[in-house]
């Protein structure tokens, strides 16, 4: 594979480059120097590879040949990890709903003893409602504000015009591929996209998702909550009643826990 | 018009357009265009991008400009996973909501109160503990594996990398300065990484040599000497360039940026100032996030409350139970 050089000449001329980079790379020369305007014959730089730590690299000498490699080549995995980048608030409702929807419902039954065997249904019923109303509240609160950030990541000289700002986060100006190399960028995107999620509509969302639960047992799964025993109870078993219904199946906590929220 | 039900099956819905029939006596049926869909969904999809336009410029535009987030940004410039923290946030002000609700709850008593409150507490505070010491456990191999990841799909994506004029500008500026011809460069590696693929040209599995080598020549005395010699080149340009522009009156004239070497600590940085694909820095942030992601929910959703969480309810009981008893008696 060869590469011909034909442009790129003028990208460094012009200065957009702030780095000088070492393509330890294949490729046949054709062009004539870049920056030759500024380095001339006296520029000169001999330096070969001068590396002092030559400890043992690791080489992909099976690479694309592994269930792991042939999962990492795939375009889904691909727009998987662009849409954990891109939209992280969703991601996180996706990560709830395969751990809270599936994983946790599957252990309580099979952790499930004869006596409680009713319950643990109930309860992997419930956990699966949650996960799955958390999700789509998730996904439908979350999705314009999802493609907000998307819009401001792809032109952000068009939103952020402040002048102070390129300053603030340590680049030489506003641009998309400057902006990406600064961690203070990095940043604060990561909290202006999960902002109105984590702190803004967390609780409301919680809420909702608590709220939706209910009738989603009831009309989508057909399961509904039986009455408790109304026999009276007497001091002893009154707090231990209370601790069994604080189990993280049944509270509202972890439903919300389940729901596409921490 | 009547459209045959084979024709609307043969077009591509995706993109409103129909493919070229195979069978020729079809070959002037009517086009399915999807108009009609367009029409319906385009004063939908207008305010729906109004929304966000709105959102992007009262939300996320004000936010980055704010006093808040200046302050956010000069003290929080050496965080490096802002997901975790973000994640542990949420849990904090949701279990804190939750905690509060116990304790406000005039159904019960207050023993009842405090035991399920000290419940949220405690459940809280092992979820985020486990969830930042497994993910900070996880750092390094999962560094390993979004290295392999990149390898991949640098190679599953060649085409990419190599023709990306960027790096090939970079290439010759490296072969004007050495005068190493590639079959040097490559000879050079195979003699110093006998485990090297032995390669013609850019091979995605030597990645990791490739960082390894790059910050090595980064480091070299001989590269910071031409820096320094090149940097002091582009001051005396940039003087004249502010000299002409004096003249034509121009007050911001663009200067030539000086060059500020870098070494590269992982795939990311790599990618950012080698090989310079957008795809690619997109999809190793997102390794970052999915590890973190699945770390705390794992953490937070089924570890603490279903392994943890339900043996230690069961203990909690146990322990009321005696000391109610221990109450009675007395």
């Amino acid at each position: 594979m060869n590469l011909t050089i034909t442009n790129g000449y003028n990208d460094l001329k012009s200065g957009s480059h702030s780095r000088l980079k070492h393509p330890v790379v294949g490729y046949e020369r054709k062009s004539k120097s870049v920056c030759e305007s500024i380095d001339n014959s006296s520029m000169n730089f001999n330096g070969s590879f001068t590396g002092k730590s030559d400890t043992a690299v690791k080489v992909y000498k099976d690479l694309g040949k592994g269930f792991w490699d042939k999962i990492g080549r795939s375009e889904r995995f691909n727009k998987i990890l662009k849409m954990f980048e891109e939209r992280s608030v969703v991601s996180q409702a996706l990560v709830a709903l395969v751990v809270a929807g599936i994983l946790r419902p599957i252990t309580n039954l099979a952790m499930a003893g004869k006596n409680d065997r009713e319950d643990s249904i109930y309860a992997a019923s419930h956990a699966i409602a949650s996960a799955v109303v958390g999700f789509v509240v998730s996904y439908i609160v979350m999705a314009p504000f999802d493609k907000a950030f998307r819009k401001l990541k792809e032109n952000p000289k068009k939103y952020l015009t402040s002048e102070n700002l390129a300053k603030t986060l340590g680049v030489p100006e506003i641009g998309k591929r400057k902006l990406e190399k600064s961690q203070a960028y990095k940043n604060i995107s990561k909290m202006a996209q999960m902002i109105p999620d984590s702190i803004v509509m967390g609780i409301p969302k919680a809420m909702l998702t608590i709220a939706l639960i209910p009738p989603v047992l009831k009309y989508v799964f057909g399961i509904e909550k039986k009455p408790k025993n109304a026999v009276k109870q007497d001091d002893t078993q009154v707090p231990k009643n209370n601790l069994e219904s604080n189990n993280f199946i049944e509270q509202p906590k972890m439903e919300n826990f389940s729901g596409g929220k921490h | 018009m009547q459209v045959s039900y084979s024709s609307i099956n043969n077009c591509d819905y995706k993109h409103y357009k129909c493919r070229p029939y195979p069978n020729k006596g079809h070959a002037n049926s009517p086009s399915y265009t999807g108009k009609i869909e367009s029409q319906i969904f385009k004063p939908v999809q207008r305010r729906y991008n109004e929304l966000t336009e709105w959102i992007a410029n009262n939300y996320f535009a004000k936010f980055y400009q704010s006093k808040f987030a200046e302050k956010f940004i000069n003290k929080s410039s050496n965080v490096k996973n802002m997901t975790t923290h973000m994640a542990a946030i949420g849990s904090t002000l949701i279990s804190g909501m939750y905690t509060i609700r116990t304790l406000q709850n005039d159904k019960l008593d207050s023993d009842r109160k405090k035991t399920l409150a000290i419940n949220d507490v405690l459940t809280w505070g092992l979820s985020t503990l486990g969830a930042y010491t497994i993910d900070r456990k996880l750092g390094k191999w999962w560094g390993n594996v979004t290295n392999k990841y990149a390898a991949n799909y640098i190679d599953k994506h060649k085409g990419e990398f190599l023709n990306n004029p960027d790096l090939q500008a970079l290439i010759n500026k490296y072969a004007e300065i050495n005068g190493i011809d590639v079959k040097d460069v490559n000879k050079y590696i195979l003699e110093k990484y006998p485990e090297a693929i032995k390669t013609e040209n850019f091979d995605a599995r030597n990645i990791n040599i490739y960082m390894k080598e790059y910050n090595n020549f980064i480091d070299s005395e001989d590269f910071k000497n031409y820096i320094e010699k090149h940097n002091k080149k582009i001051d005396k340009i940039n003087e004249q360039i502010k000299a002409n522009a004096k003249i034509k009156g121009d007050a911001n004239p663009k200067l030539i940026s000086k060059i500020i070497p870098d070494k590269v600590s992982d795939i990311r940085e790599f990618n950012l100032d080698v090989l310079k694909n957008k795809n690619l820095t997109t999809h190793v942030d997102g390794m970052g996030v999915l590890k973190s992601l699945f770390v705390f929910g794992m953490v937070y959703r089924y570890i603490v409350p279903v392994l943890v969480m339900k043996p230690a309810n069961k203990i909690g009981a146990w322990y009321h139970d005696k000391h109610k008893k221990q109450e009675v008696k007395a």
